[in-house]
């Protein structure tokens, strides 16, 4: 039994390992520009009839010289440091308030049943159809203009709130409706409050699709630049995705700092994926009863 | 209640629609017309002023036509040394421009570059001001006249209306539980709609016939003046703006109140508001919960949203975007102008090629790329989380941080690299398949290896979402039934069909959706991998919308593109939510 | 948990600061040496000069223009912009937004700018901004390699091609050729273009077919081009010296590799056409004031000085930027520099990109036809006529309302 379960797992290993190299082929030509202190990728040189070792040569992502050199030119010449802090404030502020919202309504449309019910689970998706890039102007003439919350980071939290919601409220809805109903009556029975009930007894068991919507508000908030670059109007409040952007225009773009700093923009997510990911694989206890 | 009292109420109704539709309608037009007549008269003040000065008269000229004269202002600017050589009320007489002045200046520059004798403009305190150019045998110049045009009468018409619409809603207010609620209230519901359309329509052409009449009335008033003053001063005067089509506004204000007057009479005479009230009443619990969610993206999604809708059916473009709403307003035309390219083909030198610019052809690309984009995306999403999930695994830690790479790096830089493993010289691609003995492949020269680049990358870049989203999905699978299925020999494949499947289908179904609808409108990736390329047989129907509205400056026709992309995917929406509806009942 | 969230609140309340009303705000898409230059000359104003201060945003270049046109129509724009003039006629059309200034211009402010400058920043007759430097493209060559500059295009085409050896990954001339921004040098430069001189699309025309012409032949003939050339590879392929040729501009410059030595020269005469000149569009840049400042004259006055002989001189020392001012092109520290005056040379034979919105509508047929022609082997003629179609209809479009 043990011998099979050993032999299975090796294959299991094998495909993990070929998709993880798959998966990290190309971040790895970032790296290696990256670390090769140059701003544009570099060019093998290929002798003149390649052999099979030449062209693998060619193919692996390995830089011809090594340099740290764009990661230091990059702090020194922009304040990354501070453009990532604006950034973590505003990513964190997104999940809580975006996960918040998203808990309280997606257990109202799983628990309840009240008129309305399905339109307003239909509107958050039809609220995805509408194309994001022609939302601009209006966007900006309610943030700017009827909120005045231009140059604020609220403005920001609230439209990435917003974005992530419908993909966190269908999320959460569809884990909760799979978590059974007798738990909460029989603490309904007990005389806890409603409040209570979902606070401490339904959100733990949820924890893996909370994981998933945090990391997915996060995210949202994370890589998005154009609504950022549009509503802030100083320097010292732009993200890092904004600040990243002066690295490549239609002139003189440089790469190599530009491929350092998505490594570095890539580090807080890698390590908040790797903290969270506990909770990802808890979810309903061993004695949770499938309804 | 009877159904004769009802029905009573009905005729109000209507009577209070046409009253509505009565003032709206000549408010608006006496408004346009009192504002073309006042052009009119500052323009003939201006031209008079003009000629005065040219043929050498007094250096202060005052304003010739009196009647509106209370506050209005004339002034004279010769261009080239910035004179200001004549201006009434006051006794100035020539100086330079001061800084303040810079307007005229301006206005008079641009109509001379432009060789215009006349420029109007109506300022947002309801004053307006029309310049004309000096004539010939005197310096480049202008003379302006500005003048305030009364304000009083339409506040008047705005009160009458205010109060009237208060009257009829605190009637209905009180009406409430007798209009709804009885068996024969849905009969005098509609009776009373009907009632209310038709009064409005009736009043407001009757409105539109009697403004009309006005109208014309008024125009010939302006005329008689025009020419007085024209022959006065033995000026030519140039018509341009006569009184003319000022009925297009109120046409439109006629129909909006037809229309809400008929959806405030239905929404009363069905009893919702009373029942909007009650529901909300019993369920604020769930209420109170989905409020916050729903508040936001009623405000920052629907609003965009009804503001692109709004614009989609006009043609807004560049040049013509302050312009006012109702003269941009084209109706159903953009829609059908993208509807009807269905020039799907072309007949070229080389026999019939497919014309990659047409609408459809774009819909076909999109749906393909939309297709197999999902569904590769969320095989490999779950496969993986299927393997990870294997219980005892070694190194689970490493391998999901791995594989969650390309979603955290960001995609800019990594679509970029994707397309620099397409170059067809210096690609890593093109080494592999020279490694294994095969001919370099242009990459971006064909349609199909060009689908191909753009599809790698985004399938690259999506797996991990779908791949973190099924291994929360897979949490809710329960252990007990699993062994359960093994004890009872199920094979692995039955397991996954009969257990796996059906236990992640509820958190999993939102994200196949929701990811259909992204991949849809998946901007990025075509415009850094594929760019359209070749020859635009690579657009999505997002990328077209792009182009149009922010290349082309096109912001109607973009929004109605963008419409009809929301059109597609809400059929699509309401089609999956049914049939994953049906196999929940199962 | 409590004060974490608390303080977080802080943090995003204090994330923005209400810009102070007693500023000027002058917004630019400047990194590196150039937006040093320009705080440089900054500071300078704000010392000699009492009042509120001039402060500077600069905004990532990629999507400036995106946050110029949500913010300019609206009033939320900045006191004073930097940006080139290829966008002016959009921008005055669609928004009023921008001030014009010829009410503060003398007779020697409209003197004391390089011809086709102030030109540039009219529209419709009016001026409406300062110019304050222009961009070019020229003949870039490494001299290891090309130590001469080809005079007309067959040298260019002999040059290249002893050089060109695609086994090598070695191409005799490397640039985005597929761009219609760089091909427009070769249509202009048979005496075609976008526009004829009535201001009406001409893109059917026999000139612009030979230009076509012309590149196929360097493409599929003499085979010197760089295939499906990027940016950043036509730098990694100059840097590597795999390339004697690259046509680029003077941002080019700033990434090439420190042990190359870069010669500048006008694009080459083109013997197809009779000699005449290749002549690439000219982009120049101005300062332009918003209708919006809080006070234009005051913010016409720092656009003056940005655009002095003082302010243009440190853009072009510091910020190595070419200037749009003539007296600065009397210093020898300029005149003399052979990377200035490379360009110099070639900017007199080039021709202003056109102002008016309507070349926007130029891009997007444009690219279709150069795919067409440049990978599927369409007919130049017919690929042009298609373009043209498309076009006039995008034009007759915009311009609906207008007539």
């Amino acid at each position: 039994m043990a011998g099979e379960k050993e032999g299975r797992h090796i294959w299991i290993h094998a495909i993990l390992i070929l998709a993880c190299i798959a998966a990290l082929y190309p971040v790895l030509w970032v790296a290696a520009l990256a670390l090769s202190g140059r701003q544009e990728p570099a060019l093998s040189d290929l002798p003149e009839d390649p052999g099979a070792l030449d062209r693998l040569r060619a193919m692996a992502p390995v830089p011809d010289q090594w340099s740290l050199s764009n990661f230091t030119g990059l702090f020194a010449e922009l304040p990354m440091g501070q453009w990532i802090f604006n950034s973590v404030i505003i990513s964190v502020a997104t999940t809580i308030v975006g996960v918040i919202m998203a808990c309280t309504a997606a257990y109202a449309f799983s628990r309840f049943s009240f008129p309305g019910r399905r339109t307003g689970m239909m509107m958050f998706l039809v609220s995805q159809m509408y194309p994001a890039t022609l939302m601009m102007i209006p966007l900006y003439i309610i943030i700017e203009e009827w909120l005045g919350l231009g140059d604020h980071f609220l403005g920001l939290v609230l439209v990435y709130s917003v974005t992530a919601i419908p993909f966190c409220v269908w999320m959460l809805k569809g884990y909760f409706d799979t978590i059974p109903a007798e738990i909460e009556e029989s603490a309904l029975m007990d005389g806890a409050s409603p409040g209570r009930i979902f606070v401490s007894i339904v959100l733990p068991l949820a924890r893996p699709a909370l994981v998933v919507t945090a990391l997915f508000s996060f995210m949202t908030a994370w890589n998005e630049f154009i609504l950022a670059l549009i509503f802030l109007d100083e320097e010292a409040s732009y993200t890092a995705p904004v600040g990243l952007r002066f690295l490549v225009s239609d002139y003189a773009a440089q790469y190599g700092y530009f491929a350092a700093g998505s490594i570095i923009v890539a580090i807080p997510v890698c390590a908040l994926f790797f903290a969270l990911q506990k909770f990802l694989v808890s979810g309903l206890t061993a004695g949770g009863v499938k309804g | 209640m009877t159904t004769r009292f009802d029905n009573a109420l009905g005729v109000i109704f209507g009577l209070a629609a046409a009253l509505i539709v009565l003032t709206l309608s000549s408010a608006r037009m006496h408004a346009t017309v009192e504002q073309n007549s006042a052009l009119e008269l500052a323009y003939a003040e201006a031209t008079s002023a003009a000629s005065a000065y040219a043929r050498g008269g007094p250096s202060v000229v005052t304003a010739a036509h009196e009647t509106a004269a209370s506050t209005s202002r004339l002034r004279i600017a010769t261009l080239p040394d910035r004179q200001l050589v004549g201006a009434w009320p006051g006794t100035e007489g020539s100086r330079p421009l001061t800084v303040a002045e810079k307007g005229l200046f301006d206005r008079a520059e641009r109509m001379a570059a432009q060789g215009r004798s006349r420029l109007d403009a109506t300022a947002p305190d309801r004053s307006v001001r029309v310049s004309a150019m000096l004539p010939a045998g005197s310096p480049p110049g202008i003379a302006e006249v500005e003048l305030q045009t009364p304000a009083g009468g339409n506040a008047r018409l705005w009160t009458f209306l205010l109060i009237t619409s208060a009257l009829a809603a605190s009637f209905i207010a009180s009406r409430m539980p007798a209009i709804a609620g009885t068996q024969a209230s849905r009969q005098s519901a509609l009776f009373s709609i009907g009632a209310t359309a038709v009064g409005g329509i009736l009043a407001g052409f009757a409105s539109l016939s009697r403004l009309g009449h006005w109208q014309t009335e008024k125009a010939a008033d302006v005329e008689t003046g025009l020419e007085g003053l024209a022959s006065a001063y033995n000026v030519t005067l140039e018509r341009t703006n006569i009184i003319s089509e000022p009925l297009a506004g109120a046409r439109f204000d006629v129909w909006l109140a037809v229309f809400l007057a008929a959806a405030i009479a239905a929404f009363f005479a069905f009893g919702i508001g009373r029942r909007i009230w009650e529901t909300l009443k019993t369920h604020r619990t769930a209420y109170a919960y989905a409020a916050p969610a729903v508040i936001g993206a009623l405000v920052l999604v629907f609003f965009p949203f009804l503001y692109g809708v709004a614009i989609s059916f006009t043609d807004t473009t560049l040049v013509n975007q302050t312009d006012p709403f109702v003269e941009r307003w084209t109706g159903i035309s953009n829609y059908l102008s993208i509807l009807g390219d269905t020039d799907l083909f072309r007949r070229g030198e080389a026999g019939l090629s497919i014309n990659y610019q047409s609408f459809w052809w774009t819909l076909f690309v999109t749906i393909l790329w939309t297709v197999t984009n999902v569904t590769l995306g969320v095989s490999i999403g779950l496969g993986l989380a299927l393997l990870l999930n294997t219980p005892g695994l070694a190194g689970r830690g490493i391998y999901r941080v791995l594989l969650i790479l390309p979603w955290a790096v960001p995609n800019y830089i990594t679509a970029l690299v994707w397309k620099g493993m397409f170059h067809p010289q210096f690609g890593v691609i093109n080494q592999g398949v020279q490694l294994f003995g095969f001919q370099p492949v242009s990459w971006f020269d064909s349609f199909g290896s060009a689908f191909l680049t753009g599809l790698a990358a985004n399938v690259w870049l999506s797996f991990p979402f779908m791949m973190v989203v099924s291994l929360g999905a897979l949490q809710s699978v329960s252990k007990d039934m699993y062994e359960a299925a093994r004890l009872e020999g199920a094979s692995a494949w039955r397991r996954f069909v009969d257990i796996t499947l059906p236990s992640v289908q509820p958190a999993l179904v939102p994200a196949v959706i929701l990811s259909v609808v992204w991949t849809f409108n998946m901007f990025n990736v075509i415009y850094l991998v594929s760019n359209g390329e070749p020859a635009g047989a690579n657009e999505i129907l997002i990328t077209e919308a792009y182009k149009i509205g922010f290349e082309q400056y096109r912001y109607g026709y973009s929004a109605a593109y963008s419409v009809v992309i929301f059109a597609i995917l809400l059929a699509y929406g309401v089609f999956q939510v049914r049939a994953t509806r049906a196999t929940e009942q199962v | 948990m409590k004060p974490l969230l608390l303080s977080l609140l802080a943090l995003i309340m204090v994330g923005c600061s209400a810009p102070s009303p007693d500023e000027f705000v002058i917004w630019h898409g400047y990194r590196g040496a150039e937006r040093a230059a320009l705080e440089e000359v900054l500071a300078l104003y704000n010392e000699q000069t009492d009042g509120p201060p001039v402060r500077a945003l600069a905004v990532p270049f990629d999507a400036y223009a995106d946050k110029l046109s949500a913010a300019l129509p609206r009033g939320r724009g900045p006191d004073l912009f930097v940006f080139g003039h290829d966008r002016l006629g959009g921008w005055v059309e669609g928004s009023d937004a921008i001030d014009p200034i010829g009410f503060y211009l003398s007779e020697a402010d409209k003197e004391r700018f390089l011809p086709n400058m102030l030109e540039a920043m009219t529209y419709r007759g009016q001026v409406y901004g300062l110019p304050l430097n222009f961009k070019s493209i020229a003949l870039i060559r490494n001299t290891a390699l090309a130590p001469e500059a080809p005079l007309d295009t067959h040298d260019l085409v002999s040059m290249a091609e002893d050089l060109t050896d695609p086994d090598r990954n070695q191409f005799g001339l490397a640039y985005e050729f597929a761009n219609p921004d760089m091909h427009a040098a070769l249509m202009n430069g048979f005496g075609g273009g976008v526009f004829d001189d009535a201001g009406t699309v001409a893109l059917n025309r026999p000139e612009n077919v030979a230009a076509f012409d012309l590149l196929l032949q360097w493409q599929n003939e003499a085979s010197i081009l760089l295939p499906e050339p990027t940016g950043a590879l036509v730098l990694s392929v100059f840097n590597t010296g795999k390339t004697p040729f690259v046509i680029s501009g003077p941002w080019f410059l700033s990434e090439v590799a420190p042990e190359i030595e870069v010669g500048i020269s006008p694009l080459p005469d083109i013997v197809e056409a009779g000699g005449a000149p290749i002549q690439p569009w000219i982009f120049i840049e101005g300062i332009f004031v918003t209708r919006t400042s809080r006070d234009p004259q005051r913010a016409f006055e720092i656009a003056q000085f940005i655009t002095s002989e003082t302010g243009q001189t440190v853009m072009a020392e510091m910020g190595r930027q070419l200037p749009a001012a003539t007296a600065v092109w009397e210093q020898s520290s300029i005149s003399e520099d052979p990377v200035a005056a490379g360009f110099r040379a070639q900017m007199e034979q080039g021709a202003p990109m056109p102002n008016i919105p309507e070349l926007a509508l130029f891009w997007s047929p444009a690219d279709v036809a150069m795919d067409q022609v440049l990978r599927s082997g369409r007919a130049p003629t017919d690929a042009l006529a298609e373009a043209q179609t498309k076009m006039t209809a995008a034009i007759d479009a915009l311009r609906e309302q207008d007539r």
